[in-house]
């Protein structure tokens, strides 16, 4: 039994990440539109998961209510409201062959740098601390004391999404 | 204690009777709901099934089992499949942190104290919200998935409703936690444990946690997406025998959920009453009591209010919820500070 939970401790984590590629590339490959959100929610949560298994409670919880619980719920809306899947025809292959090689034989060597860069070890043997002390505290203070420049930034950015967007549907409704 | 016991055999059978006694608050909540409701409306309710109709979630549950599973045509089948499921499994996943007591023996049966709670994590109740604001892929889902135009209708009702009262339903949270300086469920009732129940100081973000309760779970008086005179019966219209049961479940199951967070947060969770505690009542007995007078209340609403209208439901939901919930998290801030 001990042997069972360490072998999960180890590598549930490179489990989650293989299964979460797989899911990723469902999203891109299914050709109806609801079933492509269905993958990326899951991908949404299984990133959740990776996060949980990096002893990053607090960001996992968060990746999970923002993401799995907010952003895809707007793209499922948008899709409801759209009825996208009449247009399953649609062409999904472009003629820039040459083009598109070039660039995923980059972005393979790209990848592949990166991959054989990285040591990769044992994953780190973790849900202990999920259940004792916890990283809230940790991401909160260094998101507020070092990192609050880019942190107010980012905010400023989103507020100004948002009154973009109020000020785009009003001018609308004017004309 | 060995190593299995700790972490195998003692998690499975909590799990196994949390996960019972939900089942069972969900059916004795469907009986509940049938005759508190009819005896405000001056009526007996469910009499036939048993002595005064007691048998009567029983013969429901039957049904449904026993119901055909009718599929439309033109069904999306994988979704159609999915989304009762992905309604129910965050319903009863986020049962994992709810603390029912204190630390217990289980009269005697274990030699160590355990949690009353299946885990204690440290992020309890952002893991609630978490896992909870998955639950609305169901309706979604179900609703578009049924190809039928009501669901749809329906689903896209409850999309906007559950987003938008996701916010001050999270907002209202905060007070409390500032005050217990936690995110453990456990922490937040001992918090309150030392001084008085967060129910005083945070007085307005109770109120705008239950009105924003009963709009997430989809009830009365907010119960738009299941509008029976506009929308026959929502996301689940077309949906029948097992897989309509799993839609049910999750409501009620969700009901018992947010009534779970706000007696833990805002009424002391398993803590005895002010002034009772020398009646020695068992801290689970105090907790149901609690969880049960929050869900009486669920069925008082319903019995009580008529249905929002749609532009009304949003304009509480953004202009009035948010702004106050705002103003008390800035208040219990400064006061913390």
């Amino acid at each position: 039994m001990e042997a069972l939970v360490s072998f999960f401790s180890n590598y549930m984590l490179y489990i989650l990440m293989g299964v979460t590629i797989l899911t990723a590339v469902g999203v891109v490959y299914s050709k109806n539109a609801v079933h492509s959100v269905v993958a990326l929610l899951l991908t949404m949560i299984l990133v959740a998961g990776i996060y949980l298994m990096l002893d990053a409670e607090f960001i996992a919880a968060v990746q999970l209510l923002v993401y799995a619980g907010g952003i895809i719920v707007l793209f499922v809306f948008m899709l409801l409201l759209v009825a996208l899947h009449k247009d399953e025809a649609l062409r999904l292959f472009n003629t820039y062959t040459l083009i598109s090689l070039g660039l995923v034989a980059f972005l393979v060597i790209m990848l592949a740098v990166v991959f054989f860069g990285t040591p990769f070890g044992p994953a780190p043997a973790t849900v202990t601390n999920i259940v004792k002390g916890g990283s809230t505290e940790a991401v909160a203070g260094t998101l507020y004391s070092a990192y609050i420049l880019p942190f107010e930034i980012a905010s400023i950015l989103l507020l100004v999404a948002m009154v973009g967007a109020i000020v785009l549907t009003k001018e609308r409704g004017k004309s | 204690m060995d190593f299995t016991m700790i972490n195998i055999v003692i998690p499975a059978v909590k799990i196994l009777i949390v996960f019972t006694v939900v089942l069972l608050a969900v059916l004795i909540m469907t009986y509940a709901e049938r005759k508190v409701i009819a005896f405000m409306q001056v009526r007996l309710g469910p009499m036939r099934v048993g002595p005064w109709g007691l048998l009567q979630p029983i013969a429901d549950a039957l049904k449904l089992f026993s119901k055909e599973d009718i599929i439309p045509t033109m069904a999306d089948k994988l979704v159609y499949f999915l989304a009762p499921t992905l309604a129910i499994v965050p319903a009863l996943l986020t049962f994992l942190v709810v603390p029912f007591g204190d630390k217990t023996t289980f009269f005697g049966l274990l030699k160590q104290p355990t949690s009353m709670a299946i885990s204690d994590l440290n992020i309890g109740l952002l893991y609630i919200l978490a896992i909870s604001s998955v639950g609305i892929y169901g309706i979604l889902l179900g609703g578009w998935s049924s190809n039928s135009k009501y669901p749809l209708l329906g689903a896209l009702r409850s999309a906007a409703q559950i987003v938008s009262y996701e916010v001050p339903l999270t907002l209202a949270l905060v007070g409390p936690i500032l005050m217990a300086n936690t995110l453990s469920m456990k922490g937040i009732v001992e918090a309150q444990s030392k001084g008085m129940w967060f129910v005083i100081p945070q007085f307005f973000g109770f109120l705008v946690y239950m009105a924003c309760a009963v709009a997430e779970t989809n009830r009365a008086p907010y119960d738009l997406p299941e509008a029976e005179q506009e929308l026959v019966a929502g996301f689940h219209t077309e949906y029948s025998g097992m897989k309509f049961a799993f839609f049910y479940l999750a409501e009620y199951a969700n009901m018992i959920v947010v009534s779970a967070i706000a007696t833990v947060v805002f009424l002391g969770g398993w803590l005895p009453v002010p002034g009772l505690a020398f009646l020695h009542i068992p801290a689970i007995i105090w907790f149901a009591l609690k969880v049960a007078f929050f869900l009486f209340i669920f069925l008082w609403l319903r019995a009580t209010y008529p249905r929002y209208r749609y532009d009304q439901l949003m304009q509480i939901g953004w202009k009035f919820f948010i702004p106050v919930a705002l103003i008390n998290i800035f208040v219990t801030a400064l006061l913390v500070l």
